[in-house]
């Protein structure tokens, strides 16, 4: 899994701790989020295409 | 809030038993019970020094917490079942350590797995390398078979083996199966410890 969090998140310019504390999540988990190393729950995956405000398939790309 | 209250209560009854156990004189147990409790919650009480506030319990959280908690009870049903097989098989002169360090080591090698086992889950697995991950299994499975190889050559020597010439044999086997645990031992702890310890890639902002 591919993510484009990180390039949101500058855009809005957003800390990973920031993010991470208004999405109620732990800084570690947004880190592996960004490496596409972890696969969100689709609640976790709403509230961060919802505070970046972005579509949850331009922020996740699942390789087929 | 749930977080918090899930602490307190941990806190409070981990207190509890630890008194009841000290006023027993079960000093063992009481420490082990102490030991258990810090390796469990040492997330909570570093947020607590560092941050002043617990850490948010999240879904990733709460998957390595479930995980963890599944190996430790595996583990804590093969232990128990691997003791009973022991005591009702091993003669009373050979092997039959006191009750109350048997239960406090129990508890501590508990605790301490569940440690391991969450870190495992929580830092180290999304940054293993394929091989390096096959050969944590492979390190893991060797340290596994040699301790039993070891364990079944000391205390059953005599069922194993059905004269005195088997003697080379067994000594190569109990020395051969020594080497191999703590050679899998060591290989596990280098690649978890290298892994833990490498500086994290998510320190950038």
């Amino acid at each position: 899994m591919k993510t484009h969090i990180k390039e949101y998140r500058a855009k809005h310019g957003l800390t990973q701790e920031k993010l991470a504390e208004l999405v109620g999540v732990r800084r570690e988990t947004i880190v592996f989020l960004e490496q596409g190393k972890y696969n969100p729950s689709l609640k976790l995956a709403y509230n961060i295409s919802k505070i970046l405000n972005a579509p949850i398939e331009e922020l996740f790309i699942f390789d087929e | 809030m749930k977080n918090k209250t899930v602490f307190l209560f941990v806190l409070i009854t981990s207190v509890i038993i630890i008194a009841v156990l000290i006023v027993a004189e079960i000093y063992y147990a009481a420490i082990a019970l102490f030991i258990a409790w810090l390796t469990i919650n040492y997330r909570e009480i570093w947020s607590l020094i560092r941050y002043r506030k617990l850490l948010p319990v999240d879904e990733r959280m709460r998957e390595s917490m479930s995980k963890a908690l599944r190996n430790s009870f595996i583990l804590f049903g093969m232990v128990t079942i691997f003791t009973i097989f022991t005591y009702a098989t091993v003669p009373p002169d050979l092997l039959r350590p006191d009750l109350e360090v048997y239960l406090a080591a129990l508890l501590a090698f508990i605790g301490i797995l569940y440690m391991l086992s969450y870190l495992y889950y929580d830092r180290i697995e999304a940054n293993l390398g394929r091989k390096e991950s096959r050969f944590l299994k492979i390190a893991l499975l060797a340290g596994g078979i040699s301790f039993l190889v070891f364990f079944f050559n000391t205390f059953y020597a005599g069922s194993i083996y059905p004269s005195m010439g088997w003697l080379a044999f067994h000594r190569a086997m109990l020395i051969g199966s020594a080497l191999i645990f703590v050679i899998g031992v060591i290989s596990c702890l280098a690649i978890f410890l290298k892994t833990l310890l490498s500086k994290p890639k998510y320190l950038s902002s």
